[in-house]
């Protein structure tokens, strides 16, 4: 039982990350209508450069994470140049799916070629809390309360802001946006690049507490777009209570059927989800 | 059709080609056989994407599935029933079969979805069959399975050239056929084609049903080469992967595009192969997104509308 309650705990815990990583995604998909495959390649390239930024300095992520979210938010304007000269294709949509497709192909397996598929991971010495009999690891639950306060902060910043109105406006409707002085092409960049830092904000956090590797980066794209799609597109408070739901049934899955079958919980919700509610999107 | 039209020297050519092949397998070293079996393989899992993602419009990230199901079928049956190389043909037209039918049954509910979701559906499901086929004891679990150790390289060489050459011509037929004609009709306006009683759903299905033959075919008859299939190489994204390189590199949403992009994607991998076999999923990447970037409608099209030949 203790058990259990420890497995729900920390599955809460690792929704923080998701939902950094999801809000990311629902960011560049919402503003462009487009999906990045390369979102979950940005979570490896930010907890690998956490990673070599803490071996070699002894500086932990959670400070490195500052410079992790400025060279993936570069990496995020390279993605949109490569995306750019395709926009008004009547093929976008597909040509970007394969182009970001191609390219986190590409970076993979580069990043497997340079540093092997071996398992790393950044340990931080940190001490528990104890309350009320149950132990917390304080290094779980820090991803999660700063998942939760860059969730936040990133709410803010799109409410109140002129960028954040701009981005909403163009995600409504890019003409009238465009008609009203906002440069598409600004918003389109802006938006490209914030998703992707954010992914790397996510995989800093995420060496800390689990083990990287080359290949993670697929697993969470189809991760992140489980949750858009589950809480819902544009949708920022159900993207941050599906997160925290499908790492729940993540953590259930895996204590329950052993931890081979975790995958199985986001495979059968994206497909339950996708099918039940696909009506939706395509009635809009 | 006249007898001149008849004997016209692309006429005339491809047959000089096909009874070539034909000769192939008895004249040659093993490696120049598998070297070309491949590039059927190359092919006909190129242009199945192809049917779906390109004619259709509906890009399928998770079309590795139906190879692995085709493969899977095929491998239980043989492992099973303990079948022998007598049963060559019939396992592996049963591969196609239960991956078409999983193809129609899938696509019933997945056709609800357009553009990005139907993508990440697909995969989803692919990664879904691979969960469960890893963690399942019955069907290999994560040992695999173990085939009897044939030596039938000339067949699957036949047998891959047939099922090339017969899609070949499917695909031909097809363009200037009803069903292709509603095909491309969604492609470029779904809604259009619905209000002009096109039936759109059973036109999706039946597209998706033999794009997901054709591999689930070529998926059986390579458990019979390789004798040997675990979840990993049945569900392998790298499978997808190649079927768009290919499909890029040929040209998208054309009959011959797959079919000649193979060819020279195959040599081309070859040599990454032999020279640098650690880059080269690195490579292939590069060669997708530069392809898109510089020639978005394909290679081959590009380089034969610069020799003003027309492609169909």
């Amino acid at each position: 039982m203790e058990n259990l309650i420890q497995v729900l705990m920390y599955s809460f815990f690792l929704g923080g990350i998701y939902a950094i990583t999801a809000v990311g995604l629902n960011l560049i998909f919402g503003v462009m209508k487009i999906v990045n495959f390369g979102h979950g390649v940005m979570v490896m390239l930010g907890a690998y450069l956490a990673f070599w930024i803490w071996k070699f300095t002894g500086i932990t992520p959670y400070i490195s994470m500052f410079a992790v979210f400025v060279v993936l938010t570069l990496v995020g304007f390279g993605i949109y140049g490569l995306l750019k000269k395709h926009e008004n294709n009547p093929d976008f949509e597909l040509l970007s799916l394969i182009i970001t497709f191609g390219a986190s192909i590409a970076i993979t397996n580069f990043i497997r070629y340079l540093w092997t598929s071996r398992f790393r991971g950044v340990f931080l010495i940190l001490r528990s809390i104890e309350i009320g009999g149950l132990t917390i690891s304080t290094a779980r639950f820090l991803p999660f309360a700063v998942g939760l306060l860059v969730t936040m902060g990133l709410y803010a910043y799109l409410k109140k802001s002129y960028v954040g109105k701009a981005l909403r406006a163009v995600s409504q409707d890019p003409e009238a946006a465009q008609l009203m002085g906002i440069s598409r092409m600004n918003i389109y960049l802006i938006s490209c690049g914030l998703g992707c830092g954010l992914a790397g904000v996510a995989g800093a956090l995420f060496s800390t507490i689990y083990a990287i590797y080359p290949e993670m980066g697929f697993t969470f794209t189809v991760l992140a777009f489980c949750i858009v799609v589950l809480g819902g597109m544009g949708s920022f408070k159900g993207v941050l209570i599906a997160s925290f739901v499908l790492a729940l049934s993540e953590g259930l899955a895996g204590f329950i059927f052993g931890s081979g079958w975790k995958p199985f919980a986001t495979y059968l919700i994206i497909i339950v989800v996708l099918i039940l509610r696909g009506r939706y999107w395509t009635a809009r | 059709m006249g007898m001149k039209k008849l004997l016209s020297i692309r006429n005339v050519g491809l047959v000089l080609i096909v009874i070539v092949l034909l000769i192939v397998p008895y004249i040659t070293t093993g490696y120049i056989i598998s070297l070309l079996a491949s590039i059927f393989v190359a092919g006909i899992l190129a242009a199945s994407w192809n049917l779906m993602s390109g004619f259709v419009g509906y890009v399928s990230f998770g079309h590795q599935v139906f190879f692995g199901i085709g493969a899977y079928t095929t491998a239980i049956l043989v492992t099973s029933l303990k079948l022998g190389e007598g049963s060559l043909l019939y396992t592996v037209a049963l591969g196609g079969v239960v991956a078409a039918v999983f193809g129609f049954a899938f696509g019933y509910p997945a056709f609800i979805l357009r553009g990005p979701y139907f993508s990440i559906l697909t995969l989803g499901f692919s990664e879904f069959m691979y969960v469960i086929m890893v963690n399942t004891p019955w069907f290999g679990g994560a040992e695999g399975l173990n085939l009897p150790p044939v030596y039938i390289l000339p067949k699957y060489y036949l047998i891959t050239f047939f099922i090339f050459v017969f899609f070949s011509l499917f695909l031909y037929w097809m363009r200037k056929s009803k069903f292709g004609f509603a095909l491309s009709s969604i492609r470029q306006d779904e809604d259009a084609a619905e209000s002009s009683g096109i039936p759109t759903l059973q036109y999706k299905m039946a597209a998706f049903a033999i794009s997901a033959f054709f591999p689930g075919l070529v998926g059986g008859a390579y458990v019979w080469y390789i004798t040997y299939l675990d979840a990993v190489a049945a569900f392998d994204l790298h499978v997808v992967v190649q079927m768009i390189a290919v499909t890029m590199f040929g040209g998208l949403g054309t009959v011959v595009g797959p079919l000649i992009g193979a060819f020279c994607f195959v040599l081309l991998s070859e040599v990454l192969w032999s020279t640098m076999p650690e880059l080269y999923l690195v490579v292939l990447g590069v060669i997708i997104v530069i392809v898109i970037q510089f020639m978005p409608r394909g290679v081959v099209v590009h380089v034969l509308n610069s020799m003003k030949i027309k492609v169909i």
